[in-house]
């Protein structure tokens, strides 16, 4: 299965290279029937696939149980890899069933508040100090895993509880959507106990940390050592298409529906995937492989570094010459953005 | 009869239902061997 996403794909991003088309963004939504269809079936698939496999992975007399969590790292690159990033595009959405499918498929990874930290956290302060998931320049991919699972689910609360604060609620008040997040994962860990027992359990947590895994590791990519300039006393520039890497690789943006057009959704966060727009070089930096490339390539820190620290040190000269001191976004000493 | 203009469309969103073909490849992946549970009883 890794091979399948990572490996495949790589080569056939070699093979199918770039796609520079953008399509018409004022597309109107009936026109997007058959894209937006294969985000709304997903969940239901993979729910079904999930749980029928734990069914019958504990119910098998022959499989063995390192096979069982061979066959669930494959669940897990799935549930991650396509089920997280179906659920991103759905909770940009403004309707209540695509959300409700967000929802369900964070809970079936065991990272629900994964949408409260996107929505409330990244997209407001993605390349300041105050977003876990924006990697710091030279911060290996080991070191910035634990930190973002820490700092995330934190951040994550605290900007809950802080908006329900300004409606003058407290956090246990009913409208926190981590009741729902923790209802609905513990919904999905009783049913995984209900049908493989404490084996089922530690397979299906075993999915969600792979999945996690794979978020993460796009996560690191999406952002790398990209800052937005402090204008002094914690006011920072707006976000701008340079503040994102790109891709344009074919193959691997069929997969990943666009994510790697990553400049345009922060632009436009509740574009629908088919109409995100490429940027050029000249206005968005771009990645020298597709996201499949870049995650293998981010687990080894050293072969990381050596094909993304000149690139970053090219945008800084490219976007902001006027910079003369980056140790402080280097360490992530600027104050917090108000 | 459906309209040429509904599968034109259908077929320009094809290329991103591939990940679908995940399904059927961990079904098959899981069957494999004498320890895969499509062989289970």
């Amino acid at each position: 299965m890794p091979l399948m996403t990572w490996w495949l794909f790589s080569l056939l991003d070699l093979a199918m290279g770039l796609d520079l088309e953008n399509a018409d963004p004022a597309t109107p939504e009936a026109d997007l029937f058959w894209y937006r269809l294969v985000t709304l079936v997903w969940f239901p698939l993979q729910l079904v696939t999930i749980f029928a496999l734990i069914h019958f992975v504990t119910q098998s007399e022959t499989l063995s149980t390192a096979e069982a969590f061979g066959l669930f790292f494959g669940v897990g690159v799935i549930s991650g890899t396509i089920g997280i990033n179906y659920s991103h595009e759905l909770m940009h959405q403004s309707n209540r069933l695509e959300r409700w499918l967000a929802d369900l498929l964070l809970a079936s990874v065991l990272y629900s508040h994964f949408r409260s930290e996107h929505l409330l956290v990244h997209h407001r302060y993605v390349g300041t100090t105050r977003d876990p998931v924006t990697a710091r320049y030279n911060e290996g991919f080991f070191r910035f895993f634990p930190r973002v699972l820490r700092d995330s689910l934190i951040s994550a609360f605290q900007a809950e509880k802080a908006m329900l604060a300004r409606r003058g609620k407290a956090w246990t008040d009913p409208a926190n959507p981590f009741w729902r997040y923790w209802l609905l994962q513990g919904l999905f860990v009783t049913l995984a106990f209900a049908l493989g027992g404490w084996l089922g359990v530690a397979l299906f947590i075993f999915q969600a940390a792979i999945a996690v895994w794979q978020l993460e590791l796009t996560n690191y990519i999406e952002h790398y050592g990209l800052t937005r300039k402090h204008l002094g006393e914690g006011k920072y520039e707006h976000v701008q298409p340079r503040h994102s890497w790109n891709a344009a690789h074919k193959a691997s943006n069929w997969l990943l529906i666009n994510l790697q057009r990553h400049s345009d959704h922060h632009y436009k966060p509740d574009r629908r995937f088919p109409l995100l727009q490429n940027y050029t070089e000249d206005a968005a930096p771009q990645l020298p492989f597709g996201y499949p490339v870049m995650t293998m390539a981010a687990m080894i820190p050293p072969l990381w570094r050596r094909i993304m620290n000149p690139r970053v040190k090219a945008w800084r000269k490219q976007f902001y010459p006027e910079i003369s001191d980056w140790q402080p976004y280097n360490k992530g000493a600027l104050p917090a953005p108000r | 009869m459906i309209p040429a203009a509904h599968v034109a469309k259908f077929a320009r969103a094809l290329p991103y239902w591939m990940s679908l073909a995940l399904f059927p490849l961990i079904a098959f992946v899981a069957g494999q061997g004498d320890g895969g549970f499509l062989q289970c009883r």
